[in-house]
């Protein structure tokens, strides 16, 4: 998430699907985000939680 | 020379890790080095997606009050430029059914076995495996 922020930082508070450099899906639901992933090489896959803009974590 | 993990450190403190359960992995996921936190964390869906066997555990305490969880084991790997490195076997994982939580990494195992350092002015977070005696 790092390398990307400022650009993800649109999806604050959702989970994020990268493919390689590319955003294929985001949302609330992990559980659709998996089903999603499912679908492409889990090699080029990376999975993150957008932060909220104010975090409390736990 | 011990093995070192260079990860990029802007905002939060996240590491690249994977989750394995017999023949299934999860995607790499970034996750939250949790020095707050005792034990490893994932939300259910993740422990679904593995197809992971699960047992209850007691509730526990959390910074957002009592808290229903399940335990499980999962290897976890971490990755290391493109390559994984497999860390741990049938590691002990608590699992909680709420998808606002990110993947926490809590100070067991992780801050027993590594020498983690936090360079935010360099943007940079190193774990450095520690070489037990």
């Amino acid at each position: 998430m790092d390398e990307n922020a400022d650009y993800l930082r649109k999806f604050a508070g959702e989970w994020v699907l990268v493919l390689k450099d590319e955003v294929i899906m985001h949302g609330k639901n992990l559980e659709e985000i998996l089903e999603e992933a499912k679908e492409y090489p889990d090699e080029d896959l990376t999975l993150l939680r957008v932060p909220p803009q104010k975090t409390i974590f736990r | 020379m011990d093995r070192e993990y260079v990860f990029k450190y802007e905002n939060y403190p996240l590491i690249k890790i994977r989750f394995h359960y017999r023949n299934k992995k999860t995607p790499i996921i970034e996750a939250l080095l949790d020095s707050g936190g005792d034990f490893i964390v994932i939300p259910l869906p993740i422990a679904k997606f593995l197809g992971a066997k699960l047992r209850e555990t007691k509730d526990v305490s959390t910074a957002g009050g009592i808290a229903p969880v399940s335990k499980t084991r999962l290897d976890l790997g971490i990755m290391r430029d493109d390559k994984e490195d497999i860390l741990y076997r049938r590691l002990e994982v608590f699992v909680m059914d709420n998808d606002d939580l990110p993947v926490l990494i809590g100070r067991k195992p992780f801050f027993e076995d590594f020498e983690i350092t936090f360079k935010k002015h360099k943007k940079k977070l190193v774990l450095k495996r520690i070489r037990k005696e």
